[in-house]
């Protein structure tokens, strides 16, 4: 347990050192959340990079990942002259902030109480996730990931973190969820902050963190949710440099998108929306030079990664092919539009007509639709948001456009397409916040 | 005139938020009971299971096939090599819980390829081929184990 509370705390630290270096304001519950899933991310990619050259996994493997990582950290931050900044930002919550907070809370625990009691059982989570992990951990070499497990071609932020998990027991190794949970709840809520008062701040946490299917995944071994956290917090970032033209968000966005991208495979897909956007942002600042410093990091997670796939284990994925021949259509407008209303009636009938949508997202599909309706006005003021927000839904069409060719679309519909869906859901519910906050700002400075 | 258009946005803005307020406090009451109810309902039924086993909590997910993966595991060297049939259907959760024992799917042909011993998985009518070697027949309902030592198979 004493290991084990190390391990967390080493990982913390690694990720608040890192977050640190960007010069942006962020406030304390931002960076506490960010230091886990960037401190977790850059420490499996630590881990993974020796194994290129044959290093072996281990203890000595993860306490060498964790002081390199720290040095070049302190190294970059002794090169800029930075101070060390420990001053923590508390203003008072209001009664009905901490209520609400209370409830966050409780829901956190009860997600955490799970990990502990439930054992990892879920069809993914033993076919994928865990059993690379499992191998890694039990084999001690992060090169038999390939061989065990379904989707070779999976990347191993995932993976690599439940073998690091694995030396305290299956209980921990399920916590590594629940700490995603609450960390994507506390970058949703110190942005929300920045944005708007704390009752809606806290109250736009609480529907997020009450959402059934986000639940459901901070108690199952997925990696969904991980890649909800990163994506997210990546768009966030980004629509606050689009707003402040501050390069350090940009530099945070991009480091988490590329983590995303380290997390799962669609993560490449997924940087589309960011990269268009940014595009257009640049296009009218004129600052030509910001995509290509988005790009930076992702490179340097992906081309290790792509090194180690072609190269090491040899392994490729069977969706390049299918969204390479979509993309094909789409540029020539050879579209298949059998495909396209195919698969349109399917999600009708699957999501619609059945009203599973509410089961699984509760409320928050139809609140955005009617606040956005409501404010539609606003909508130039948010262009930057709604603009990645749409671009997302395009992807998730895209998505699904391309494994129809496949002739897998069923399949992928009946399970797939809420977990995809999950990377992105939060930003709906974040907007909606934004849109009512204004409102609700004006209508008491009246 | 301008007065009358100011008051007129002015009733605009005013029925818009109420609009507002009840949309958001309808929608986030449903949300808020539908999600706490599927939370209450998870933590009670881990709180019942807080005292039942490991084995037993997946013997309620994974039925048989628990006790079955769990026989071999217990009666299998970990660097066995494992042969099942062609389709088993529970094959994308055999690495997991069989870890690091190297597992194949097939039939004869797959069988002569490999290097022995090799451990043949006895399940319905697989294997349908002479098997050399003694045999272990796991009975789920009365939970013995049968052993031939002699014993081949047609």
């Amino acid at each position: 347990m004493i290991l084990f509370i190390l391990l967390l705390c080493g990982i913390l630290f690694l990720g608040s050192s890192f977050t640190s270096l960007f010069k942006c304001k962020l406030s304390w519950w931002e960076r506490f959340g960010l230091a886990y899933g960037l401190g977790l991310g850059t420490l499996t990619f630590g881990v993974f990079l020796p194994s290129l050259v044959g290093a072996p996994f281990g203890k000595h493997t993860l306490v060498f990942a964790l002081v390199v990582w720290l040095a070049v950290i302190w190294y970059v931050k002794r090169k800029r002259r930075d101070e060390l900044n420990l001053r923590i930002h508390w203003d008072r919550p209001s009664l009905p902030a901490i209520i609400l907070a209370g409830g966050i809370l409780l829901v956190s625990l009860a997600s955490l109480f799970e990990s502990v009691v439930q054992p990892i059982w879920s069809l993914d989570a033993v076919a994928i996730w865990a059993v690379k992990g499992k191998a890694i951990f039990s084999l001690g070499t992060v090169r038999v990931a390939g061989d065990y497990g379904y989707h070779s071609y999976y990347p191993l932020n995932i993976p690599i973190a439940i073998a690091l998990f694995y030396y305290f027991g299956e209980p921990f190794v399920k916590s590594i969820f629940p700490f995603y949970f609450m960390a994507i709840l506390m970058v949703f809520y110190g942005c929300l902050r920045r944005h708007g008062c704390h009752n809606t701040a806290s109250a736009g946490t609480l529907i997020l963190a009450l959402t059934p299917f986000v639940f459901e995944h901070s108690t199952i071994v997925y990696a969904n949710l991980p890649m909800a956290f990163y994506y997210t917090s990546s768009v966030i970032y980004l629509y606050a440099f689009c707003k402040e033209n501050n390069r350090a968000f940009l530099m945070l966005s991009s480091v988490l998108v590329a983590m995303a991208c380290w997390t799962r495979a669609d993560g490449l897909i997924w940087l589309f929306p960011n990269l268009t956007v940014l595009t257009i942002c640049a296009l009218r600042r004129k600052q030509w030079l910001d995509p290509i410093l988005y790009a930076g990091p992702i490179l340097v997670f992906f081309v290790p990664w792509s090194v180690f796939t072609h190269y090491i284990i040899k392994a490729e994925s069977p969706y390049v092919n299918a969204a390479l021949e979509s993309l094909k259509q789409l540029f020539t407008l050879n579209i298949n539009t059998a495909h396209l209303w195919y698969i349109l009636c399917l999600f009708y009938r699957r999501y619609v007509a059945l009203g599973s949508l509410a089961l699984c997202w509760g409320y928050v599909w139809p609140l955005f639709f009617s606040v956005l309706l409501l404010y539609c006005t606003r909508i130039p003021k948010y262009s930057y948001l709604l603009a990645l927000i749409g671009l997302d839904i395009l992807v998730l069409f895209f998505i699904y456009y391309s494994a129809s060719l496949g002739g897998r679309v069923e399949w992928w519909v009946g399970g797939s397409f809420y977990r995809i869906t999950l990377h992105f859901f939060p930003l709906l519910l974040f907007q909606t916040i934004l849109l009512i906050s204004d409102d609700i700002r004006r209508w008491r400075s009246k | 005139m301008k007065k009358n258009e100011c008051t007129l946005a002015l009733i605009a803005q005013r029925v818009r938020y109420i609009l507002m307020v009840i949309i958001f406090v309808g929608a986030s009451m449903l949300h808020l009971h539908l999600g706490v109810r599927v939370v209450l309902d998870r933590s009670i039924q881990n709180l019942m299971d807080l005292h039942i086993s490991y084995d037993e909590k997946m013997r309620r997910k994974y039925e048989w096939y628990y006790d079955f993966v769990s026989f071999i595991r217990k009666n299998t060297p970990d660097d066995a090599t494992i042969l099942f049939p062609h389709q088993f259907v529970w094959s994308y959760s055999n690495e997991y819980f069989l870890l690091p024992r190297r597992l194949h799917y097939g039939n004869r042909e797959t069988l002569r390829k490999l290097k022995p011993p090799v451990y043949v998985v006895i399940y319905k009518e697989f294997p349908t081929f002479k098997v050399e070697g003694p045999r272990m027949i796991y009975d789920s309902l009365s939970g013995l184990i049968h052993y031939q030592p002699k014993s081949t198979g047609e």
